[in-house]
């Protein structure tokens, strides 16, 4: 199970969502996201299950994403 | 199993969460084992092992419900006293395991034990697991005869010294085996000790001869002594042709 490419996936997307919202003016930028948890349930050993996170930028400034550190 | 990975940002209010991803991993759709019935008992119905004597052994066997409907393995009967034998259910009405252990102190031989598991399935009410120890001595000895043939004596120049056989005298499990004392009733056999595995397992023994023996067949035996209190010594028939 390839558990870290998912979270590679998601990042990536992330930072695609992020620098449409994102903007260069004064404030703070405001990371919103509806989950942080995902269970697939039961998966067949042979599955390749995959998943998104989506964030949402809602601030006034870029959002970064400093450093991803999956285990 | 679960994953997660800690995300670090710029934003004052989230500069770190974790994201979780999480699973239950089926190791395989369909168990394998012997279909009985609506079961699927894995390996199969029937478990047996050797042991030295002494010693004691455990396994495990599944017991997998192979139908849509759950079956629920209301009782387990162990059957005997030689296993201690405990069911577990790892999900009820679909899979259960029993785990065993067979006890140290089982006589030399083959001890089974007949463990039921009782159903409530209507075709079949009653599932049988047999379990058997096959229990042989700590100390072993390989070969279990020994024979010289066609010995050569009737030369004068003839050479009997050269002529050797092995044998092998070896620990069942554990280690520390010694052979304290070898002889023969046969006063023209020479036995002394080849080698001793380091882990002190096995000792090899040399069967030779000391002298000529006369012309003839002589039939006795070999004597070894172990350090071994369940197996204090060994005797070996052994017959000898000379001609």
């Amino acid at each position: 199970m390839k558990l870290k490419n998912i979270f590679g996936l998601a990042i990536a997307l992330l930072a695609l969502a992020v620098s449409g919202f994102g903007q260069t003016t004064t404030g703070t930028p405001k990371l919103t996201i509806k989950e942080t948890e995902h269970n697939f349930g039961e998966v067949k050993k042979t599955a390749n299950p995959s998943y998104t996170f989506v964030f949402k930028n809602e601030g006034k400034v870029d959002l970064e994403i400093k450093r991803v550190a999956p285990t | 199993m679960t994953k997660t990975a800690d995300v670090y940002t710029n934003d004052p209010q989230k500069e770190q969460f974790t994201l979780a991803l999480s699973m239950i991993v089926l190791s395989d759709m369909t168990p394998k084992g012997k279909i009985i019935g609506p079961f699927i008992v894995g390996p199969s119905n029937q478990w047996s092992a050797r042991v030295p004597r002494g010693m004691s052994l455990n396994g495990l066997v599944a017991v997998t419900n192979n139908t849509e409907q759950p079956i629920k393995i209301t009782r387990m009967i162990p059957g005997g006293e030689g296993f201690k034998v405990e069911m577990q259910t790892l999900e009820e009405g679909k899979r259960y395991s029993l785990n065993f252990v067979s006890m140290a102190n089982l006589p030399l031989g083959s001890n089974k034990q007949f463990v039921k598991l009782m159903t409530d399935s209507k075709e079949m009410p009653e599932l049988t697991v047999e379990l058997e120890a096959i229990v042989y001595p700590a100390v072993s000895v390989s070969p279990t005869s020994m024979v010289f043939e066609n010995v050569a004596v009737s030369e004068p120049d003839s050479d009997v010294t050269y002529l050797s056989k092995f044998l092998w005298v070896t620990l069942g499990r554990g280690d520390g085996l010694q052979v304290t004392s070898m002889m023969s009733d046969l006063p023209f056999i020479k036995i002394k000790v080849e080698s001793n595995e380091p882990s002190g397992r096995s000792v090899i023994l040399r069967v030779g001869f000391n002298a000529k023996p006369p012309v003839g067949t002589h039939s006795g035996k070999i004597r070894i002594e172990t350090n071994n209190s369940d197996v204090k010594f060994f005797e070996i028939p052994i017959t000898v042709t000379a001609k």
